[in-house]
């Protein structure tokens, strides 16, 4: 980079680019389009638990109403690990990025299990997998049931690269790539049968997204690479500087690496061949990126993806519907911060948040630069978003953290999409040296939408929960509903510390849906998970999308299922799912607060038991 | 022969002009340099006009003021005794070099258009000019007037160290270690006050850069601050510390320097808008908007605080106060882009795009290197149905910032 943005601007211009939301391309106020309800006040049920208190603190006991999570699970007991602790020294970027998680029905109980990639490389360290037993209890299972990649892994997705209906797992490390091929819940290394995918020794992947590009009927698979990493060189160069502090260098500075775009050969080989120029990937400028998404940005049927590149750009590839892209991200207006300057992307999450049908996308990004809110303002056949997030409350909140795995799903069922952020700095240094208000360990972040006309968010402090008190190096997190009680939970890892298990206890939550939208599999009687479906539920007021994802957050895969939150209606008028091979089905008045089971061609919708 | 210790402050000096940055960290490439912005007056002796026999006067006080920092003050007196010698050169070369410290860049290119035929023999005149093309970024002119400037029978320390900056600008790292020696053989006499102006030159000059890297900001602000603390009562140094630490989002460290830099005094606006900076950097939007607008109030024509303010409010959506706000400054000549810059947004962000299209076109007029102009006005004429050359400036765009 040797333009400057504002190089012939006073002083006062910095202060606005850094702080100050002077925000582009919005054509229309920041309004939801459709009418919303009042905020719900129906009851739910909660579940009753025991929780292990972490601090000596008695717990405060859960508010009448509002979004309260509580810390559980010990048995979530491993100290995550990610080259030396920050006590011992990082010395390297490579050891300060972290770890994803992946939520993940292993062995096809119904139960989410999760699988915690492991950042040491030194053969003493190996991925985790932990059985959900139910009843909010996760088992540490012997050698991730074979699984037990012990390379130096930061992401992990879980995927059905064969079609025979159970979730494999794609291992990203520094250092080739490792490919899991589940069978009834036990796993197999086959990464040497796809050289494309493990990639190079020098390799350095961070996270992954699965769809099926080419409507062919399987899953292909992006992997993001962020830089190549040279120990000694980087030894040679010694430190950098950041605000102030001595720190390791990178990404800037450093040779970004080439993204790899994998296509599935499908039956009977299950090949997954690097076919990056066949994707339209080829000629776009390398970056160090982190996240992928797959989603439909354009609600043209095709799935559409969306990368977060910290420093530089972020990408937007459109999908001309054969699985072949173009990168339109400046012209559609995510590429850049609201300034039109570069971020640094971290994670990446996608919802319909106004429900026109269309995803917003919410990228995380260092400190100093506001996460961002891409809302969706597509038609017309043009592709555009505008970056609001001063207008609707994520900006002033999130400018001085340094955010990375992230979501927005509705967590407490009042029908509005809430964003949920982990947060902590990169770099533990920086407690040492003077930047103000930017410190190493942070508090994650939750903010509630604010029911109404406009898109608004609420920044709950810590009055979500102790989940939301305690700071600590947060990294990777997932959304999912652990405990199947219709509200989502969060599990989020913590550099050099065990990973935070975030129950969602809110007590006054409203009605919800779960659905698991399924496709026929390779053999007659399998079924896997739709990749790409998506779901429409309308009620008398009020319409809401949500798509089935593989592959988002920071190096994270989350829940599988489809999650609607309602508010105080009791049904849902119609729900419409668009499977991803375009065909569509119909269902009418489909009771709340049950988790049903959608396969496509049947017009069963099948209740799955939740516990 | 030059002494170590004066090679070794030559190689930090010329080390911190080398350096660059690689560190994580936030990319913003927008970071302009610092300019210390416009202040009204400050209270204390008002200005008054001279006879032309009393401009000797004038200048050295003047120099003094100027001197300690109380550049409002000294650029007030010049003025007025330019009314009665509007010839004096000398006069005039004072003048533009109060109104460059105090970042009144337009101000003192008007000035400049006065200089046309005048001799090249005025030190004073010379430096101005000097210092003038170097903001300017035509360097090769700046070391030329400010070679002239430095065969000043006097010290001419400031053309020096100047000329220090505008040879390492020119990548000339010999000549400017051989400026930097004879200003050495100075240091004795000088003493602290050298290491002073060369540690707050280093600062200047990083600055300058910053607008590659965000990350130069707090090595810059390590040159003001160790500048001030060898000359600590000199304001014009608290400010660029001051200045920084804003930059810097150091509001803990800023808030303090507000009691000495900008007391507050009745009549003044100048306290109130730098509270609202500091409110602003502090993350405190709602103090800085009720900060912005006393100062609004109390001196409407204050474009500073409106800019600020527009800003804030821009992000609250409130389009049509920013229209309100910002229209009678863009009428005005002269306009800084940020004012049809905001404008430009506020009418985008209210669907105007015609409207939009105009006050981004104005903008890039006035400042064709700040990118995310481009970047607006690209997106913009798209929506307003120009797509080829919406589509051309982004191309544009994206090329420039990599």
């Amino acid at each position: 980079m040797t333009t400057s943005l504002r190089r012939s601007s006073g002083g006062l211009l910095l202060v606005g680019i850094h702080l100050l939301s002077v925000a582009c391309g919005s054509s229309e106020p920041t309004t939801r389009r459709a009418a919303a309800p009042l905020v719900s006040t129906t009851p739910h049920a909660s579940v009753s638990f025991e929780v292990t208190p972490t601090t000596l603190r008695a717990p405060r006991p859960p508010p009448e109403a509002g979004l309260w999570f509580v810390e559980g699970s010990t048995e979530l007991n491993h100290v995550n690990l990610s080259g030396p602790t920050a006590e011992q020294g990082k010395s390297y970027l490579l050891d300060c990025i972290g770890q994803g998680v992946c939520a993940a029905d292993i062995d096809n109980d119904g139960q989410l299990d999760l699988y915690f990639p492991q950042g040491r490389g030194d053969g003493d360290s190996q991925n985790i997998l932990y059985r959900n037993l139910g009843d909010r209890v996760f088992e540490a299972t012997e050698n991730a049931r074979g699984a037990n990649d012990d390379s130096y892994s930061f992401g992990a997705l879980a995927f059905d690269f064969d079609n025979d209906g159970d979730l494999d797992l794609l291992s990203t490390n520094f250092g080739k790539n490792r490919l899991y091929r589940n069978k009834g819940g036990t796993f197999t290394d086959i990464s040497t049968d796809h050289p494309d995918l493990a990639g190079k020794p020098e390799d350095w992947s961070t996270g992954a997204a699965a769809a099926d590009v080419d409507k062919d009927g399987d899953l292909d698979v992006y992997i993001a690479n962020y830089y190549l990493h040279d120990g000694p060189a980087l030894d040679q160069k010694g430190a950098c500087r950041f605000m102030g502090c001595s720190v390791p260098c990178g990404p800037r500075g450093l040779k970004a690496q080439a993204d790899s775009f994998l296509r599935n050969t499908g039956a009977p080989d299950w090949a997954l061949v690097g076919d990056a120029d066949g994707a339209g990937l080829k000629g776009v400028r390398n970056a160090y990126a982190f996240q992928p998404v797959f989603t439909d940005v354009d609600n043209d049927g095709d799935p559409d993806l969306y990368v977060a590149n910290d420093s530089v750009q972020n990408y937007l590839f459109l999908n001309d519907g054969n699985g072949h892209f173009s990168e339109e991200a400046v012209l559609a207006g995510v590429g850049h911060g609201d300034a039109g300057n570069p971020e640094a992307g971290m994670g990446v999450s996608v919802a319909d948040v106004d429900g026109d049908r269309l995803p917003e996308i919410h990228v995380t990004n260092f400190s100093t630069q506001s996460n961002s809110f891409y809302r969706n303002l597509s038609g017309d056949d043009l592709v555009w978003f505008s970056e609001d997030a001063h207008q609707v409350n994520l900006g002033y909140a999130t400018f001085f953290l340094l955010s990375w795995g992230c979501t927005m799903a509705d967590f407490d069922c009042d029908g509005y999409i809430d964003v949920f952020s982990a947060n902590g700095h990169v770099f533990p240094q920086v407690d040492d040296c003077p930047p103000e208000h930017i410190i190493y360990k942070q508090a994650n972040s939750l903010f509630a939408g604010i029911p109404g006309d406009e898109i608004r968010f609420e920044d709950l402090g810590s009055k979500a929960g102790q989940p939301f008190e305690k700071p600590a190096g947060h990294r990777g997190s997932a959304a999912a509903d652990f405990d199947n009680d219709g509200a989502l939970d969060l599990v989020v890892v913590r550099l050099d510390e065990k990973p935070l298990m975030a129950w969602n206890d809110s007590r006054s939550r409203g009605h919800w849906l779960m659905l698991t939208i399924e496709t026929p599999g390779a053999s007659t009687d399998s079924w896997r998970t739709d990749i790409g479906a998506r779901a429409i539920i309308a009620t008398a007021d009020r319409t809401w999308t949500r798509e089935v994802i593989a592959g988002s957050s920071f190096l994270s895969t989350e829940d599988p299922r489809i999650h609607f939150g309602l508010g105080p209606a009791e049904k849902a008028e119609t729900l419409i799912v668009r499977f991803s091979n375009g065909n569509e089905q119909r269902w009418e008045n489909v009771v709340a607060n049950s988790h049903l089971r959608v396969r496509q061609g049947s017009d069963h919708l099948q209740k799955v038991s939740m516990r | 022969m030059t002494s170590a210790p004066m090679l070794q402050a030559i190689n930090v000096l010329l080390l911190s002009l080398l350096t660059t940055f690689t560190a994580y960290g936030p990319t913003n490439p927008s970071t302009p340099h610092l300019k210390l912005m416009a202040a009204e007056p400050r209270p204390g002796k008002p200005a008054h006009p001279l006879s032309p026999c009393k401009a000797g006067d004038t200048a050295a006080e003047a120099r003094s003021l100027r001197k300690s920092g109380r550049l409002e003050e000294a650029i007030g007196q010049l003025k007025a005794a330019r009314g009665g010698a509007p010839q004096d050169l000398e006069l005039l070369g004072l003048l533009g070099l109060c109104l460059l410290d105090a970042g009144r860049q337009n101000e003192a290119l008007v000035l400049l258009g006065e200089t046309h035929d005048a001799p090249r023999d005025i030190h004073v005149l010379e430096l101005f000019r000097g210092r003038l093309a170097f903001e300017q970024g035509d360097t090769a002119t700046a070391i030329a007037h400010l070679e002239t400037a430095a065969e000043s029978p006097k010290r001419p320390v400031e053309a020096l160290v100047n000329l220090v900056r505008a040879h390492a600008q020119e990548e000339s790292f010999v000549r400017a270690a051989t400026v930097a020696e004879q200003l050495e053989s100075w240091q004795e006499a000088l003493g602290k006050r050298l290491g002073a102006q060369m540690a707050e030159a280093a600062g200047d000059r990083i600055m300058q850069r910053a607008g590659r890297n965000v990350e130069a900001l707090p090595r810059a602000l390590e040159k003001f601050e160790a500048a001030l603390a060898k000359d600590p009562t000199n304001d014009l140094l608290a400010r660029k510390v001051y200045d920084t630490l804003v930059l810097n989002h150091r509001s803990t460290s800023a808030f303090p320097l507000l009691d000495r830099l900008f007391p507050e005094v009745e009549g003044s606006t100048e306290r109130d808008f730098q509270t609202g900076r500091c409110r602003v950097i502090a993350g405190d939007m709602k103090g800085a908007e009720e900060a912005f607008r006393k100062a609004l109030a109390a001196s409407p024509n204050r474009s500073d605080a409106a800019i600020e303010l527009a800003r804030i409010l821009l992000s609250g959506g409130h389009t049509d106060e920013v229209v309100q706000l910002l229209s009678p400054f863009a009428q005005r000549g002269g306009s800084h882009s940020d004012v049809q810059m905001l404008l430009g947004l506020a009418y985008e962000r209210s669907g105007h795009y015609a409207e939009a299209e105009t006050f981004f076109r104005r903008a890039r007029k006035l400042s064709p290197q700040q990118m995310d102009i481009l970047y607006h006005l690209g997106r913009v004429l798209i929506r307003a149905g120009k797509a080829e050359e919406g589509r051309k400036l982004l191309s544009e765009f994206q090329k420039a910032t990599g």
